[in-house]
């Protein structure tokens, strides 16, 4: 089915452009996401390491058995927690500040090419890959343990949906797609390379 | 690939060198080295313009196509995959 063009119809759609954001260039914004990207992975790297600590310390220092108390609201249900779901609770958290972690790292490295007007590599089609299976691995790694801390506080906390995962899902695909994209961008790369 | 680049046996019969040419057609060393060992991919018309021009000879002369068995990396992508493929 045809749908009959504006023009022809005697009227002319105004031509929509995002507005340019004041005083920021292609290079700036290349910038000011490198230094985002700097501060974000520091913090987490600190709080990564914050995290393998404190999983150190539950694994060699003694401890009594400690209760968390679990809530959604005005009552709350108190849960022993053995050591060893703890430890397991922060081997989980360390998996996920690290695999975080990594990603923004990835992309550090990325942004860098970029800055260096050389993004077109191999290298950051693996490095993309990477990122997309860590994205997958994390997010997929927080929704089953979700699942499990509502089973163990039964009825204190809802276990996750799987529409949880759908947005998750839909960005690693673009993360591969944006793989493949570089993919062919290096090999048009390597192609101009190789034209004298 | 099958084009053959025949840019020694002129360069002999004009009595110049690689760097010498290099310098003439604006084209660095190492490319005209890429384009000279066949290891280049495309050449422009406007480098072919100048190799002909310094090098008093036609599109002709330089190029030939001799067809044989393919060259072992020469159609790879990026990845080491064969292009042309999805």
């Amino acid at each position: 089915m045809r749908f009959p063009k504006p023009s022809s119809l005697g009227f002319r759609l105004p031509s929509v452009r995002a507005p340019a954001l004041p005083g920021l260039r292609a290079g700036s914004m290349t910038r000011l996401l490198g230094v985002a990207l700097r501060a974000a992975f520091w913090a987490l790297a600190l709080a990564t390491l914050a995290a393998v600590l404190a999983f150190i310390f539950v694994a060699f220092v003694p401890m009594g058995p400690m209760g968390l108390t679990a809530t959604t609201g005005d009552e709350g249900t108190r849960v022993p927690v053995p050591r060893a779901y703890l430890l397991f609770g922060l081997g989980a958290f360390v998996g996920y500040l690290g695999g975080f972690a990594l990603i923004l790292r990835h992309l550090k490295v990325i942004v860098h090419t970029l800055r260096i007007g050389d993004p077109f590599q191999p290298a950051n089609v693996s490095r993309l890959k990477q990122i997309g299976l860590t994205l997958a691995t994390v997010t997929g790694g927080a929704w089953v343990g979700q699942t499990l801390v509502s089973r163990l506080v039964r009825g204190a906390l809802e276990p996750p949906s799987l529409f949880d995962l759908v947005t998750p899902a839909f960005s690693v695909l673009v993360v591969f797609v944006l793989a493949e994209v570089f993919r062919e961008g290096a090999r048009l790369r390597r192609e101009s390379d190789l034209t004298i | 690939m099958a084009i053959r680049v025949q840019l020694d046996r002129i360069l002999v019969e004009r009595r110049m060198s690689l760097t010498e040419l290099a310098d003439r057609v604006g084209v660095t060393l190492a490319n005209l080295s890429i384009l000279k060992t066949g290891k280049a991919r495309a050449i422009r018309f406007t480098t072919l313009d100048a190799l002909c021009r310094e090098l008093n000879c036609q599109p002709g002369d330089l190029l030939a196509w001799s067809p044989g068995p393919q060259d072992i990396g020469s159609d790879e992508d990026a990845d080491g995959a064969p292009s042309g493929t999805s």
